[in-house]
């Protein structure tokens, strides 16, 4: 699995988001308030009604920024102490119980034993913090109502903003407090449960192929062993990766000639790619941009295709090219591909293909590497900083040729064919000058050559793109016949790992993103509804928040077959979902206004419910993707965004509510 | 000693339900005013609207009419409750502290300095007698212990206004005893007190004015002293005498074309004019009571109620 989402720079997406944000606060208010001055205009006149709602709006103003620190905090401890003496703690117990007997339900034969653990206790964590959250803060006000404990604090002087702020403060507080041991307890439980290593079992055999290697195998431990590989002609010893681990290997040899090997705890289990995504482009068969690729039949269009021996390709643009990204000395990217067969092709190999870079603005163009595609998953192409073509060193990687028979070494000037027939090249150097085919420039340079400095593209509504630093990544299926299919985040540049420790810890913030949310959304709604229905409508909008995707895109009218009314129409009709329906009717123009009323409830609703599965980065952590900073800080962005107009909701409805009933 | 602090005007409370309908009309136009220094004393049956009064002016309640002010603001300022101590009906604390905790708690939202907090919760908690429990959770604690907590928690801030809804119940007479002393050190101290109680003996003893409520209504309100004092009878007390003693005074008071009507110990006179009070108004509701004394009341709606009978009086 690929994570999809391309998270836009902080700073590109505040401004828009904060605009945004702006509008639909206001919006909601002004709302509010005219409802209020419709309700309260029947009992009291609407002259009186625009002075108490004019009053309440400055009351709410003062009241709701002018809180005391002290008293929230004082008010905070007592929400936390409530519940640590309600034995809370208990969860923290059960928590460790699941923890100490996980290791009996998880699947030991998993192939994926990292990802499983991950997964396991970021869900496990995340279940147990929201239900508790969930309760708690449901249960808090109401209690303070029915106990009337609350008429001994709002007679002091304490502002209501400040009872709904400490209320959320101290559950905040109680999640934190939960969380950081649970975090410790999980992090040692993921590292610590998969420890292990193995020995070495049988002397090692001559390669029946190789004469220079020698092979063997490692004992079994936790339901796998590893193969080992020795290099006589080094003498280094290399293990090979297994359930996405291997250890590390030191050989220590005895004057006798016998070799001891020594294995290390796993390696690279847990790891944090940081990945940089490019924005996808195709060129069609004929070599001219197009929007999408080819549709190979699937349901599911996530990946487009192009045709295989053609001039179709995938084009990634990628910015920010710059040293920076160099690891070991060469930029690594990674690509996984979905081959779609129209014929056996050759049984003995795969499907061939080319990676290609190119700089936007000359036109410089490189074959990288022909490669043999991969069913199961991924290929790794290394781009090295210095390029000697004429070393032949990179256009040839384990004795595959290109199978339209161009030799290696004049593949740029293949290649640079390829550029022109992209069709939207507007000047690019003379082949002449550049003299790829030939000896006089056989070295490049990476940034100097295949770096646009500066590009500007233009997007889908012709606005104009500049970006610095950008490169061109092509793929093309080398096969007449066959397919490669691709999406835009299924090549991306990785960069130097982060520590996965820092990863975990920023995979728990999402949980800890989540526990506010639960906490802000029952706090503010215990503040006007009895427990049960608390729960009800924090449950129904943190599993709402998981479809928040649809319901922005039924908001917006984006769903095929139109809102509920049109589908039971095409129901009963039997009619397709992508034809339009025959708007001359009477009930298709009635049905189509429901609707219409529908998709502003549902577009409204998806404003109140926030995208809980955002902040889930659970599925980074396990997957080993690093969770980027721009992701935290939008995810804290987002989560302040829902709390203020909440707190303030929180506010209004325990002001106007009396507090004897 | 004129300056009103607790003032009501006009002050209604009709309680609705969800739907609006009203159930029951709890307080009907009350006028009330309380000055600085007065302890003020509000009587009624159960069920008359005392803790909706007070509960209107602290603003745990909204009125449906009129205006509930202690030193001239409404409940929507906070800030004046700084200067209010409250002791509810009924001991709403959270159970789940000990006696320490909590006045260290209540202390904090007054953002009264650390020092000074433990130094008043502590003089306090030997005030109400619970420095043997200070350290237990109020859970553990019996009815009227809980109480003391209350009170003691209703001082904390040395307020200036204090509001005590039925003060003494669940005391013990050592508690009650208390209780009164410590209300007249408040009065010593010039504080404000408004308190409802049933024990009309120690409203006598301790309140300046009283305002007495029958379902809903103001039915008297005046003096302690004035209205107590009862012109046309003549009350004589004296060191217990022998029969024959009593028979002699009998013949006195006879020869002056009087009668006695009784003789032995004096009864609470309070718990008289209460009595008659609620009788009058069960009897003839909607019409201001005319109790004994020169109240200082404002006249009845109808005119004389003078006629009224003593119904309980030989
Ligand atoms: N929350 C409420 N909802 C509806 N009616 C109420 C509510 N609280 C009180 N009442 C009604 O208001 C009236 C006055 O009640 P209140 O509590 O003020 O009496 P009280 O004088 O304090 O009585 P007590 O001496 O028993 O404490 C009663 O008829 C009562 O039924
Ligand atoms: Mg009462």
């Amino acid at each position: 699995m690929v994570i999809e989402e391309n998270v836009p720079s902080i700073f590109t997406w505040f401004p828009s988001a904060f605009l945004e944000w702006g509008m639909a606060v206001c919006v909601f208010f002004l709302l509010l308030g005219f409802l209020g001055m419709l309700f309260s205009s029947l009992r009291i006149g609407p002259g009186n009604a625009f002075r108490l709602v004019k009053k309440t709006a400055r009351q709410t103003l003062a009241d709701v920024f002018a809180v005391s620190g002290k008293r929230v905090g004082a008010l905070g401890m007592l929400t936390f102490k409530e519940a640590l003496r309600r034995k809370v703690v208990v969860v923290f117990i059960i928590f460790v119980l699941i923890v100490l007997f996980a290791g009996m339900f998880l699947d030991p034969t998993s192939p994926h034993p990292a990802q499983l653990y991950v997964s396991f206790i970021f869900n496990t964590t995340a279940y147990l913090t929201i239900v508790l959250m969930l309760l708690l803060t449901a249960f808090s006000l109401p209690a303070d109502f029915q106990k009337k404990t609350i008429h001994t604090i709002v007679t002091k002087p304490v502002r209501i903003s400040e009872v709904v702020l400490g209320r959320i403060f101290g559950f905040a507080l109680l999640g934190t407090a939960l969380l950081v041991p649970m975090g410790l307890v999980s992090y040692g439980f993921v590292i610590r449960g998969q420890a292990h290593t193995h020995t070495v079992q049988e002397e090692l055999r001559l390669d029946d192929k190789n004469p220079l290697l020698e092979r063997g195998q490692t004992t079994t431990a936790r339901d796998h062993s590893h193969k080992i590989v020795f290099d006589k002609e080094n003498r280094v010893p290399y293990l090979t990766p297994n359930r996405d681990h291997t250890h590390e290997i030191r050989m220590t040899e005895r004057p006798d000639g016998s070799r001891h090997f020594e294995l290390g705890p796993p390696i690279e289990m847990y790891r944090a790619r940081v990945v940089q995504y490019g924005d996808i482009g195709y060129l069609d068969q004929r070599g001219i941009v197009s929007e999408k690729g080819v549709n190979v039949g699937d349901e599911w269009e996530y990946r487009s295709f192009i045709a295989g021996n053609t001039d179709a390709a995938f084009i990634w643009q990628f910015d920010n090219i710059t040293p920076s990204a160099l690891v070991d000395g060469a930029l690594q990217f990674e690509f996984t591909q979905e081959v779609f067969r129209t014929h056996k092709g050759q049984i003995a190999r795969q499907v061939i293909g080319g990676f290609y870079i190119r700089n936007p603005e000359t036109g410089l163009m490189l074959e990288v590497e022909i490669f043999q595609s991969n069913e199961s998953g991924k290929s790794v192409f290394r781009v090295p900083r210095m390029i000697n073509i004429s070393a032949d060193k990179m256009n040839l990687k384990s004795g595959h040729r290109n199978p339209n028979g161009t030799s290696a070494s004049r593949a740029s000037a293949v290649a640079v064919k390829i550029a022109r027939q992209g069709g939207e090249l507007t000047s690019y150097p003379p082949e002449e000058q550049l003299n790829v085919g030939g000896a006089s420039r056989a070295e490049f340079d990476l940034f100097a050559d295949f770096v646009a400095p500066e590009s500007s593209q233009f997007d889908a509504q012709g606005r104009e793109i500049k970006r610095k630093n950008v490169m061109e990544v092509w793929v093309k299926c080398l096969e007449r016949g066959q397919y490669f299919g691709a999406a835009k985040p299924d090549m991306y540049l990785r960069h130097r790992d982060a520590p996965f420790a820092w990863n975990f810890f920023k995979g728990y913030l999402g949980i800890w993103f989540q526990m506010l949310l639960v906490t802000i959304y029952g706090v503010v709604f215990s503040t006007f509804l009895s427990t049960p229905v608390t729960v009800l409508a924090t449950l129904f909008m943190t599993l709402g928040g998981r479809f928040h995707q649809f319901m922005a895109m039924m908001g917006a009218g984006d769903v095929e077959g139109g809102g509920p009314m049109e589908a039971a129409i095409r129901l009963f009709r039997q009619e397709n979902m992508t034809i339009d329906l025959n708007m001359n009717s009477y009930e298709v123009i009635v049905s189509k206004m429901l609707d219409t009323v529908f998709q502003a409830f549902v577009l409204f609703l998806s404003y109140l419910v926030p995208a809980f599965s955002r902040f889930d980065t659970s599925e980074y952590v396990s997957q080993g993707f690093n969770i980027s900073f721009d992701m935290v800080l939008m995810n804290f962005c987002t989560v302040a965004g829902y709390a203020v107009p909440l707190y303030i909701l929180g506010y209004l409805c325990l002001k106007c509510r009396e507090i004897e009933r | 000693m004129s300056e009103v602090v607790v003032e009501t005007r006009n002050l209604t409370k009709i309680y609705r339900d969800f739907w609006g309908r009203r159930k029951v009309h709890a307080l009907k136009s009350l006028d009330l005013e309380i000055n600085r220094g007065e302890i003020f004393g509000l009587l009624g049956p159960n069920g008359s609207g005392k803790t909706t009064t007070i509960k209107l002016l602290l603003g745990l309640l909204f009125p449906s009419e009129g205006e509930a002010l202690i030193f001239g603001r409404n409940a929507s300022d906070v800030r004046r409750n700084e200067r209010i101590g409250y002791l509810p009906e009924e001991s709403y604390l959270y159970r789940f502290l000990t006696a320490e905790e909590i006045l260290d708690f209540y202390g904090k939202l007054f953002h009264i300095p650390a020092a000074v907090r433990r130094q008043r919760a502590n003089d306090l908690i030997e005030m109400v007698g619970l420095g043997y429990a200070k350290k237990r959770q109020l859970k553990e604690y019996s009815k009227g212990m809980v109480r003391r907590v209350g009170l003691a928690q209703a001082l904390i801030n040395d307020p200036e206004v204090v509001i005590l809804d039925e003060p003494t119940s669940g005391l013990d007479p050592i508690g009650t005893r208390d209780m009164k002393d410590l209300i007249l050190d408040l009065k010593r101290q010039g504080k404000t007190v408004l308190m409802c109680s049933h024990l009309l003996a120690d409203v006598q003893d301790v309140c300046d004015r009283i305002g007495i409520l029958f379902q809903g209504e103001l039915k008297e309100i005046g003096r302690v002293d004035s209205l107590l004092t009862v012109k046309d009878t003549t009350d004589i007390q004296t060191t217990t005498l022998p029969d024959a003693a009593v028979e002699e005074i009998r013949e006195v008071v006879k020869k002056y074309g009087g009668e006695v009507k009784s003789v032995g110990n004096t009864r609470t006179t309070l718990e008289d004019l209460f009595l008659r009070i609620v009788e009058e108004s069960r009897l003839h509701p909607g019409r201001r009571a005319h109790g004994a004394g020169n109240a200082v009341s404002v006249p009845s709606e109808e005119g004389t109620a003078a006629s009224a009978d003593p119904s309980n009086g030989g």
